[in-house]
């Protein structure tokens, strides 16, 4: 399986487990929406199958391959195969559209001419290639969630893991972004989306539902 | 924005200071040698060589040297029954005491008035006066009270370096006083047990001691200080922004690169902030003192404001690697 989760807990605090043994295998291709009501761990599933968060226990495998433990490969790992949507929009509020899609590309040693042309043409595919020298902070929420996921989709990853991307916009905005977010997907892309919106979890090809840290139901 | 309004602060506030301590020390220092710091007297009552003595104005280390003799008191008949003291001294004499000596015709005058016997008796340059039992004599008043205050009351002669005077007065160069001064005891050696030498500065008139307080002044370590204080400031301002390292962190930027960012902003806001507090200051001084800053103590500011903005660059860039530890989506929720 190219991504495998095995015997996944997680505490932010001791004797609070967020995570309860969680077994879980991602295929190429495939968008997975990880469902499941508020505090029920999705986000923090999301966060260490993103290699953004280390689990308490169990072991993340990317090809078979364990994920190792060293920050260094791990930050390799997470450059080349992983990009993320988040709920919050992280953006640099203070650079450009181009700058902030470029961020990716110029950390993995990508030239910055190299880097801000793929940018440019990474924002032309989200519709906001009117957009690419406006400074972000001047965008609207739905024009900087565009931007992330152009970010997203710059670096050609594997993996591209999406936390609520739509949970601070309204009913309009939503179909947009998520008719950007699902362009992104490809025979060799993956999708994770964790949502509360059912809107969304039915485009996907499998929905994951999490109910207090396990995974309840796995299906279509 | 606080970041680069607090280095233009504390650099320029440090600048400020040294600009103002070197400064008041080099007033002190003017001073001190206006007054006579480098000047030595030799005194022997009678039994000084006047020729060896002007002779002494031709070493290198040397600015200027003349004899005096004391004379009797006189009185003046335009101030009758007060007296004044008369003295001869050679030219030599005139250049150490007076800040602006006689020069070319001024000689021809027979009598130099002190500036204060002058004010007292109410006359000018060029006046003629009249000694008791003397000729009538046309005067050019000397202003002798920086080096010799007890001159500034006295009828003084002109006289050619010859004979033997009660004291000789040597200036020599500032660096060279002390080692004059014991040279000078070895050269008029022959003037008996009544020979001494000695400054001309009264004993305590100048208590301080300029390169001790240059020495000693607090900014002079103080720079370590306001170095780590602007690197910590800096470390606060990162510490606002771990939402945006995290975020470097996600798109997978390496720990080596995040300390690269920390540099470019730290270089970026604080050398700018630097310089625009150094030229702050040193205009700001240049207004207030109505005068440009020497050399020597714009190389003395330089050196602190530089040390202070080292510190805090060498510091402050660490920020950003070490606040981007610990997990990635909870730095991320950081806002």
């Amino acid at each position: 399986m190219p991504l495998s989760l095995r015997g996944i807990t997680h505490a932010y605090r001791p004797g609070e487990p967020v995570l309860r043994g969680v077994d879980l295998d991602l295929s190429d291709g495939e968008t997975v929406a990880v469902v499941g009501p508020s505090g029920s761990g999705k986000t923090t599933l999301l966060s260490i199958l993103g290699l953004v968060q280390t689990p308490s226990g169990g072991a993340v495998a990317i090809d078979g391959v364990t994920v190792p433990a060293r920050a260094r490969k791990v930050t390799r790992l997470r450059r080349e195969l992983f990009a993320w949507v988040f709920q919050t929009v992280n953006t640099l509020g203070r650079r450009t559209a181009v700058d902030n899609v470029a961020l990716g590309l110029v950390a993995g040693g990508v030239s910055r001419r190299e880097a801000e042309r793929a940018a440019r043409g990474a924002l032309g595919r989200v519709g906001m290639e009117a957009h690419e020298d406006t400074v972000v902070h001047r965008l609207s929420g739905g024009e900087l969630q565009r931007v992330c996921i152009a970010r997203a989709l710059v670096g050609r990853p594997r993996f591209v893991c999406a936390d609520e991307p739509t949970g601070q916009l309204d009913q309009d905005t939503s179909a947009e972004v998520l008719d950007a977010l699902w362009a992104l997907r490809g025979p060799d892309t993956t999708l994770v989306v964790a949502t509360h919106d059912p809107d969304v979890a039915a485009r996907c090809d499998r929905i994951v539902r999490v109910v207090a840290g396990r995974i309840e139901e796995d299906g279509g | 924005m606080v970041v680069a309004v607090a280095v233009c602060g504390i650099v320029g506030g440090l600048t400020w200071v040294e600009l103002a301590t070197t400064g008041d020390l080099l007033a002190f220092q003017d001073e001190f040698l206006a007054r006579g710091g480098s000047v030595a007297i030799v005194d022997a009552e009678g039994l000084v060589s006047a020729s060896r003595c002007d002779a002494l104005a031709r070493r290198s280390e040397v600015v200027a040297s003349g004899g005096m003799t004391r004379g009797g008191s006189v009185e003046v008949l335009s101030a009758p029954r007060t007296a004044f003291q008369t003295a001869w001294a050679t030219p030599g004499a005139f250049e150490v005491w007076a800040a602006d000596p006689p020069r070319g015709d001024d000689w021809t005058r027979s009598l130099f008035v002190g500036n204060v016997a002058a004010e007292e008796l109410g006359i000018r340059d060029g006046s003629v006066i009249l000694v008791a039992g003397e000729e009538p004599q046309q005067v050019t008043v000397i202003d002798v009270e920086a080096r010799n205050s007890q001159a500034a009351r006295w009828l003084i002669s002109p006289v050619a370096p010859a004979g033997m005077v009660d004291q000789c007065w040597v200036e020599y160069a500032p660096a060279d006083v002390e080692a004059g001064m014991a040279a000078l005891e070895v050269a008029f050696a022959d003037a008996g047990d009544t020979m001494a030498v000695r400054r001309a500065i009264r004993l305590g008139e100048f208590g301080r001691d300029p390169v001790a307080e240059l020495a000693d002044r607090p900014q002079r370590s103080a720079w370590v200080i306001a170095g780590l204080l602007l690197a910590l400031l800096a470390w606060l301002a990162t510490w606002f922004q771990r939402s945006e390292i995290g975020l470097y962190r996600a798109v997978g930027t390496p720990t080596a690169a995040l300390w690269l960012l920390g540099q470019i902003e730290a270089f970026v806001v604080m050398i700018p902030a630097a310089c625009a507090g150094f030229l702050w200051a040193a205009a700001g001084y240049v207004a207030t003192t109505d005068g440009f800053p020497i050399a020597d103590q714009l190389g003395i500011a330089v050196r602190t404001a530089a040390a202070t903005l080292l510190v805090a660059l060498i510091v402050a860039p660490l920020a950003w690697p070490s606040l981007g530890r610990g997990q990635i989506a909870a730095q991320l929720k950081d806002r």
